[in-house]
């Protein structure tokens, strides 16, 4: 047992040496495999990270959301309507919204103004405890705190529509971690929240119902639509399948180009291992001379292969991570997400999950193994004779 | 005592379907441990070919070769294997070593499948560093040193298993006379050693040589002994 591990350790020394050897060949396949994992690494990141963040955006999202609708398109409406639904059996309760978008034309930024009743609705997760958002206290995600430059001061200023300034402090920054879903959002209450828009007293944007049992929620939402003809009546489903199919079809582009990658990819793969010189088959030929055995020249194949396409796997591994962390995957940034030059930033968290992993070792690393093995087993063919 | 013994043995190659070539014919031959025989003849008379069976690197298609009581030409090729890396250091006519490999590394690529520790591979290949003065040399590239001391790392690759049989196949074609008798310098410090030699060459001064107890003549691809 001490010998065979001796002797694989020797013949791992060997296929090392032998790579460091024809290292111009070899450095060539390296950063071509490096590459082919980047890109499907930095994709497959990206996506996963973009589900991550779907889902952490899903999460808070409640089971209905009603909005009034007017001529096709989405209008204010009056709070009272939650009254009318609190005869339909299965709602846990009905929380009155502001939701609406200010755009900040001094720093050419979109903020999401969220307008709630109290902290302690659908966000009072992501709030620090004991947070207060009476009279004009806001609490603000990261980007818009970047933005506005307020890291070391509270107070500022937005406009209402007729151009008198309203005044707000600072009362917290949302966690970074809830970047995703808070990074470009100013929470307040809903009374400051109509100020800032000019609503009228008891006006609102939408209505956010809880059921009590997610199977009922269709259900509810038939019940909503009939108690509250005129309006639009969202599920969580539905706003879920919006999302993915958002980035479904972009994915999908994605994925076919980088299967035509792959493709070329194990044809080069195939070329290079395949490629059987006529100095290789001498070089193979003297080691079954001098007493390698079929089998070690196969283990040398084979550790030679690993080293390889092991070693490129990781360093394509850590450079897509790289490239998703600290640049944001700018390369697929435009294909996955489009284009916008809308502030505050849109940034990605990064997010990889063993499967993500499983599937690209699958998807580079097995078929390179499967490229180079036939060859190598062919190389043990060479006979010792040949060299004669 | 004969320590080889070739019985009746024939070799054909396929060449295409209809076609084989006959090398060997008929070929008979017994060799005492330590002693040196030299089997001399023209190019294609099928010298190389006797000693490729001699040295396991492939079987006689009829008859059979023994050594030391065993017959190799009946082994499977992971025991004809075993027999190569134990039994026989080979020189080849052109050398055949690894070119982008040091003078070292070459020496002790025998010794890789056998397990043996890089340290203890350096110390058995000093020795022969130092007895081949090639010491200077050990980290060159093989294609960087001149002939002679190619050739005597070919040597010193073939000995680094201490193997009782060394073979070499025109060991001197591409020697000069200094080197030649360099060479011969060091294949009676191996006959002194105990090891059985078998050369094949075409080379008057191999042939003439005192060391060399028993010669053949490979005619044809049939074996005589020389008067």
């Amino acid at each position: 047992m001490k010998n065979a591990i001796s002797r694989h350790l020797n013949l791992l020394d060997f296929s090392l040496l032998s790579l460091l050897r024809n290292r111009l060949k070899n450095f060539g396949m390296f950063v071509v495999f490096t590459l082919v994992v980047f890109f499907l690494g930095s994709f497959q990141l990206f996506t996963s990270s973009l589900q991550f963040m779907s889902d952490q955006l899903l999460e808070n999202v409640p089971d209905i959301t009603i909005q009034q609708m007017s001529a096709g398109r989405q209008i204010n409406m009056n709070g009272d309507l939650a009254d009318r639904l609190s005869h339909i059996y299965g709602i846990k309760s009905v929380t009155r919204r502001i939701w609406g978008y200010y755009f900040d034309e001094s720093n050419g930024a979109n903020y999401t103004v969220v307008g709630v009743e109290s902290p302690a609705s659908s966000f009072s997760h992501l709030l620090p405890e004991g947070t207060d958002l009476s009279a004009s206290r806001v609490i603000m995600g990261e980007g818009v705190e970047r933005v506005r430059g307020l890291t070391g001061r509270k107070a500022f200023t937005l406009f209402r529509p007729d151009l008198s300034q309203q005044g707000f402090e600072k009362a917290a920054v949302f966690d970074p971690n809830t970047r995703s879903l808070t990074s470009d959002m100013l929470l307040m209450h809903m009374d400051t929240a109509r100020s800032l828009f000019g609503m009228q007293a008891d006006e609102i944007t939408d209505l956010l119902v809880e059921s009590g049992n997610p199977a009922e929620i269709d259900t509810i939402a038939k019940k909503i639509r009939a108690a509250l003809p005129g309006t639009r009546v969202i599920t969580k489903e539905q706003i879920a399948k919006t999302y993915h199919g958002v980035f479904g079809w972009r994915s999908g582009v994605g994925s076919i180009a980088l299967a035509g990658g792959i493709l070329a990819f194990m044809i080069l793969a195939w070329e290079r291992a395949s490629g059987f010189s006529r100095e290789e088959k001498r070089e193979t030929a003297i080691l079954r001379g001098i007493g390698f055995q079929a089998a070690d020249i196969l283990s040398i194949k084979i550790y030679e292969t690993f080293c390889l396409s092991l070693t490129a796997f990781l360093a394509g591994l850590v450079l897509s991570w790289m490239h998703i962390a600290f640049f944001d995957g700018i390369l697929f940034k435009p294909l996955l997400l489009g284009w916008s030059v809308l502030k505050p930033g849109f940034s990605i968290i990064p997010h990889v999950t063993g499967n993500d992993l499983l599937l690209l070792f699958c998807l580079s690393v097995v078929p390179y193994w499967c490229a180079a093995l036939i060859p190598a087993w062919r190389s043990t063919l060479v006979r010792a004779d040949s060299v004669v | 005592m004969i320590m080889i013994e070739l019985k009746n043995v024939e070799k054909q190659f396929t060449v295409s379907r209809n076609e084989k070539v006959h090398i060997l014919h008929e070929i008979s031959l017994g060799i005492k441990k330590n002693q040196c025989i030299c089997i001399e003849g023209p190019s294609g008379s099928g010298k190389t070919t006797l000693l490729s069976i001699l040295g396991g690197l492939y079987g006689p298609t009829s008859g059979s070769a023994s050594v030391d009581g065993v017959k190799i030409s009946r082994l499977p090729e992971l025991f004809l294997t075993r027999y190569r890396r134990e039994k026989v250091g080979f020189i080849y006519q052109h050398y055949n070593l690894l070119e982008n490999l040091t003078v070292l590394q070459n020496i002790c690529l025998p010794l890789v499948p056998l397990g043996i520790h890089p340290n203890e591979q350096k110390r058995r290949a000093k020795r022969l560093l130092d007895r081949f003065q090639l010491s200077h040399r050990q980290e060159y590239q093989v294609s960087s040193i001149s002939g002679g001391e190619q050739q005597r790392t070919a040597i010193a690759r073939a000995l680094i298993n201490d193997p009782p049989i060394v073979i070499g196949d025109e060991p001197t074609a591409h020697l000069d006379a200094e080197l030649s008798h360099d060479l011969f310098f060091h294949l009676s410090t191996l006959k002194a050693e105990g090891k059985t030699i078998i050369l094949a060459s075409h080379d008057p001064f191999v042939l003439n040589h005192p060391l060399v107890d028993v010669r053949y003549r490979m005619e044809g691809g049939r074996l005589s002994q020389d008067s």
